[in-house]
């Protein structure tokens, strides 16, 4: 099993973010609940190529990226909807369209799979980057472990997504084995955006309250998230990324 | 939006205009703003020499701790973006008043005008 160690990197790394990135490192190298370990993996080495891929790059520079036919350059033994995903993703992600959503699942690609996808991209993107921005390379991908998916459907899902793409779990937690996720308020839909897999939303929240603030800590406006910057100075780079990004949400 | 609560909830009065245009590289009454967006500028250029520039400058000025946090932060967005972009998630109603500043606040820094809009509307 591939361990994340910061202690030879060139600027201190607090031992939480360490101890976070390792949990989520554990949890990418073992079955998840609609890929298996080596399809997950697979994802992580699609992030990792997505910025060389030339269809992507020809993609990005087009007006109509939509327009542009052609096969990625895949590193993986991914399909190619889940390669088409996962690139997209994240060369691309501020001109997703909802027909392009629609076009995904009409793919041999389930929902359940789309969201696991998403979630194992983004907790992986993010450490990844973190490494990045600190000036360290990127940590070594662990071995996949054997084993077959769950296929785990929480109850309770609001299949129309309340006006999201996707079905999730109800903004209201009910009892029951998904409460310790949001229990007693109302949860913004960007941490609801991936409940349909409630282990990506757990990984979701071990990460966020390491690289940002604890959910529970949002409106606390007073609260400087770790110590270092204000909440003001948080959210200025915040805001300048999110911009970069074209992040209207 | 956070951001402006923030500023408005402790008592300043700073102008955020710029917060949005990649050329302004400074945000008076926010402490070590040009360090801080000079590192999120760098970084989202996926310009390898600007951003050791930005690292070393930014753990000079403020700490090398805090630099580690501003990579932290600057990496947690490129997540939170790709989630709600792959999603299509509606952004929530936060009640009329907040609901009203975020608009104003959208219109000014145009946000409105992204493309991701489109999908993030309130439904």
């Amino acid at each position: 099993m591939s361990i994340i160690d910061y202690s030879d990197a060139s600027f201190p790394v607090r031992d939480n973010i360490t101890e976070a990135h390792n949990r989520y490192w554990k949890r990418l190298a073992s079955p998840g609940n609609w890929l298996t370990a080596a399809e997950r993996i697979g994802v992580a080495k699609e992030i990792r190529q997505a910025r060389s891929c030339e269809l992507c790059s020809k993609r990005n520079a087009a007006l109509s990226p939509y327009q542009l036919e052609g096969q990625h350059d895949s590193v993986s033994d991914l399909s190619d909807v889940m390669v088409e995903v996962i690139h997209r993703v994240i060369t691309d992600s501020a001109r997703l369209t909802k027909a392009w959503f629609d076009g995904i699942m009409q793919q041999d690609l389930k929902i359940e799979q789309y969201i696991e996808i998403i979630g194992t991209l983004v907790h992986v993107f993010s450490i990844d980057e973190f490494c990045r921005g600190i000036g360290e390379p990127v940590r070594e991908l662990p071995d996949p472990l054997p084993g077959e998916p769950s296929h785990y459907r929480p109850a309770n899902i609001v299949e129309d997504g309340d006006g999201s793409w996707v079905p999730m779990l109800s903004a209201v937690m009910q009892p029951g084995p998904e409460s310790d996720i949001w229990e007693g308020k109302i949860e913004g839909n960007v941490i609801r955006a991936l409940s349909l897999v409630p282990d990506e939303v757990r990984s979701l929240k071990d990460l966020l309250i390491v690289h940002y603030l604890d959910d529970e800590e949002f409106m606390d406006l007073e609260k400087s998230p770790q110590g270092t910057l204000s909440r003001i100075q948080t959210e200025v780079v915040a805001a300048r990324v999110s911009a970069f990004n074209g992040c209207f949400y | 939006m956070v951001l402006r609560v923030s500023i408005e909830s402790s008592g300043e009065s700073i102008d955020l205009d710029g917060l949005t245009d990649p050329a302004c590289t400074e945000i008076k009454g926010i402490p070590h703003s040009e360090v801080l967006l000079k590192f999120s500028n760098a970084f989202m250029a996926y310009d390898p020499e600007a951003l050791a520039l930005a690292r070393d400058q930014l753990a000079k000025e403020i700490s090398p701790e805090a630099m580690v946090d501003t990579a932290a932060i600057a990496s947690n967005f490129q997540r939170m973006v790709r989630i709600a972009d792959s999603t299509g998630i509606p952004v929530e109603s936060m009640g009329d008043d907040m609901d009203a500043m975020v608009e104003e606040l959208n219109e000014q820094l145009g946000i409105n005008k992204y493309v991701s809009a489109a999908n993030s509307k309130k439904r």
